[in-house]
């Protein structure tokens, strides 16, 4: 990794305001991401990986506030910066593709028209080229037959080619930071395989960073250098992706891998984990929020301040009782 | 005898202008007593409307659906609810959120299918029979009063099952019954099922996206691809040597903890029209990467490779083993 990352998020906290109470939904979360790195974010549904990266990109709800901590990318203050800064910075440095891609695009446009329209936002184009580029990004993320797709509407493709229009708006720019949320959840396997392909390939082809955002272990393990999980809230631990499957330090982790179906395991030594996550509007939520779920708990887990000890080196987990 | 076999199962739709999709077409299996199949194949290849045709929520087109030596596949979808079969063939829905009535408190939702088609209208015996019910899914009893939004999303997965096997079926249906859960939860959704499927001896069509979900629950499996079958055999034997080349790209696309596993081959371009599909084309044509001028002149009948396991294309042989 670079000695400055080029995103640097520092002890985090952010909350919801709604009706029913204050939803803690994020608490002293720390990320790093180097240049051309990719970081997989992983945790179950409620973990708060999405808000996270929503986070970064200053596209929280409005009912969202950040408490405390920073966002720090290529050495831009994220959470000081005004709207247009930010707006240069959307899609041109960092872009995201969503998860569900027939939702993501706008129903009712032609696809070359949406991908001309971050050209022209963001990328100084000549009106008389842009058709031509329209076209090259299509066949650079191997849509077939790019010329008859630029005039098509979403729903004239398949859930892949939608994602792979995704890919081409959000590559449009040759950003240095692409968030990927859960960018396979609703396709085939097979599909699945090819677009992470492309993904890790024009990665690395731009030296790009990604950030991979994914419930599905294996497919982080498959294509993250590092991986950071995550629980009702809280980065539980980070690692490099080989060793945190080896051996992993947090109870949650070594649960979570152990309860992911293989080929090698039998279902009776799928491993599952008890109760549920924890409601993140409590006033009194203890300072592990897996506390209740943990069979490793100790008391001081419920009061005092979480630790965060460092295993080896680029891993840090927050545990009093690590395995 | 089986507890139900498929025979020649054709069901085609007829699209404006277009022609007639054929969504399954001459699909042939048998589910055993007490065995649980597994139906795989990506999305658009006809496992949903397999489903249907099995649970009689859809007429067939053509072809016979056998339930333990009775033709039940001549029977209208919109009667088969009044005869003595519905009971014996009952599903569990994809996503437990969509497929619960919201204005049902999880006890209504479990009783329906007992004051509906078991005709029970005893007030106490309800409450006894939903209560056995809830407890055979893990549902605990303070549960039930509750309406789907005041419940997790593994606690309206077993409410969905409970409702289910309130009858006692003979053949469960399952479509994607984990697909909306988070892994750890879905780990205990799958051994309930084991469990049931043990305790109750009940067999089970269990339709999946996720392989090693299959693997694990299903004795034997069958592979579609655009409305046909191109392959099936015994679960192990299937993912370990994969015989046609569709189930190899689909075993070898899994992602696998600690690395990508060896050989995988990207299935370049997209499947064919399932639209008046050329009957003499293979219909994994444009997409194989064995492909030959053959394929093109007549399309692979199932046959055996090894015994009970069977496969669609002309080069089939049982394949080397795929490591994981």
């Amino acid at each position: 990794m670079d000695a400055l990352p080029l995103l640097k998020v520092e002890n985090l906290s952010l909350e919801f305001r709604t009706r029913s109470g204050t939803v803690r939904a994020l608490e002293n979360v720390s990320l790093e991401v180097g240049k051309g790195e990719t970081v997989g974010i992983v945790g179950e549904s409620g973990s708060g990986k999405s808000v996270l990266s929503f986070a970064v990109l200053r596209i929280l709800d409005p009912a969202g506030r950040v408490t405390s901590g920073s966002i720090r990318f290529a050495g831009m203050d994220m959470l000081a910066a005004g709207e247009a800064d930010l707006q240069e910075v959307r899609g041109r440095e960092i872009a995201m593709i969503f998860q569900n891609p027939r939702t993501a695009l706008n129903p009712i446009r032609r696809v070359g028209a949406q991908i001309e329209d971050v050209l022209r936002a963001h990328a100084a184009t000549l009106r008389e080229d842009l058709k031509r580029r329209v076209i090259e990004t299509l066949a650079r993320v191997r849509i077939p037959d790019p010329e008859r797709r630029y005039a098509a509407y979403p729903f004239e493709l398949s859930g892949g080619q939608c994602q792979r229009v995704m890919i081409a708006l959000a590559l449009a720019c040759n950003p240095a930071l692409l968030i990927a949320d859960e960018p396979t959840t609703g396709l085939d396997v097979t599909t699945q395989a090819a677009i992470m392909q492309l993904v890790s390939e024009l990665a690395r082809e731009r030296h790009m960073a990604t950030i991979l955002i994914t419930h599905d272990l294996a497919l982080a393990s498959e294509h993250c250098d590092r991986i950071v999980v995550m629980h009702a809230g809280h980065v539980v631990e980070t690692s490099p992706t080989r060793l945190l499957f080896e051996r992993p330090c947090h109870p949650y982790t070594s649960r979570l891998i152990a309860s992911t179906p293989t080929p090698e395991i039998a279902i009776e030594s799928l491993a599952s984990i008890p109760g549920n996550l924890p409601d993140l509007r409590r006033a009194d939520l203890p300072s592990c929020r897996f506390y209740a779920r943990c069979d490793r708990a100790l008391d001081k887990c419920a009061a005092e301040p979480l630790p965060a000890l460092s295993p080896g080196p680029g891993r840090r987990v927050h545990c009093f009782n690590p395995l | 005898m089986n507890v139900l076999d498929c025979l020649e199962l054709c069901k085609r739709f007829p699209v404006p202008r277009h022609g007639l999709l054929h969504a399954v077409d001459e699909v042939s299996f048998s589910i055993g007593q007490g065995e649980s199949v597994g139906l795989v194949g990506e999305s658009g290849c006809g496992k949903s409307t397999l489903v249907r045709l099995v649970t009689r929520m859809l007429d067939p087109t053509a072809g016979d659906i056998v339930y333990r030596g009775r033709n039940i596949g001549f029977i209208p979808a919109r009667s088969f609810a009044g005869t003595q079969f519905r009971p014996k063939i009952q599903m569990v829905f994809q996503d437990p959120a969509d497929s619960l009535n919201p204005r049902f408190t999880a006890f209504d939702a479990i009783a329906e299918p007992l004051r509906r088609l078991a005709s029970m209208g005893d007030a106490a015996e309800l409450r006894l029979q939903v209560a056995e019910a809830a407890r055979r899914v893990g549902l605990a009893e303070e549960l039930l009063p509750r309406f789907p939004h005041q419940l997790s999303g593994g606690q309206k997965a077993r409410v969905g099952i409970a409702r289910a096997i309130a009858l006692m079926p003979d053949l469960l249906v399952l479509d994607e019954p984990t697909a909306a859960l988070d892994v750890s939860v879905q780990a205990t959704i799958l051994k309930l099922l084991a469990e049931l499927k043990r305790d109750l001896g009940m067999s089970y069509l269990f339709v999946s996206h996720d392989l090693n979900v299959v693997r694990m629950l299903c004795d034997r499996v069958i592979v579609m691809y655009l409305g046909k079958i191109v392959e099936q055999g015994p679960a192990g034997e299937l993912f370990r040597r994969p015989a046609h080349p569709y189930t190899r790209a689909l075993v070898g696309a899994i992602p696998a903890i600690g690395g990508r596993r060896r050989g995988r081959e990207l299935l370049p371009g997209e499947p064919r029209s399932p639209i008046n599909p050329e009957p003499q084309v293979c219909r994994f044509y444009g997409r194989c990467p064995r492909e030959e001028e053959r394929c093109r002149r007549e399309a692979p009948p199932l046959r055996e490779v090894a015994p009970g396991h069977a496969a669609a294309c002309h080069f089939a042989t049982q394949g080397p083993r795929i490591d994981g």
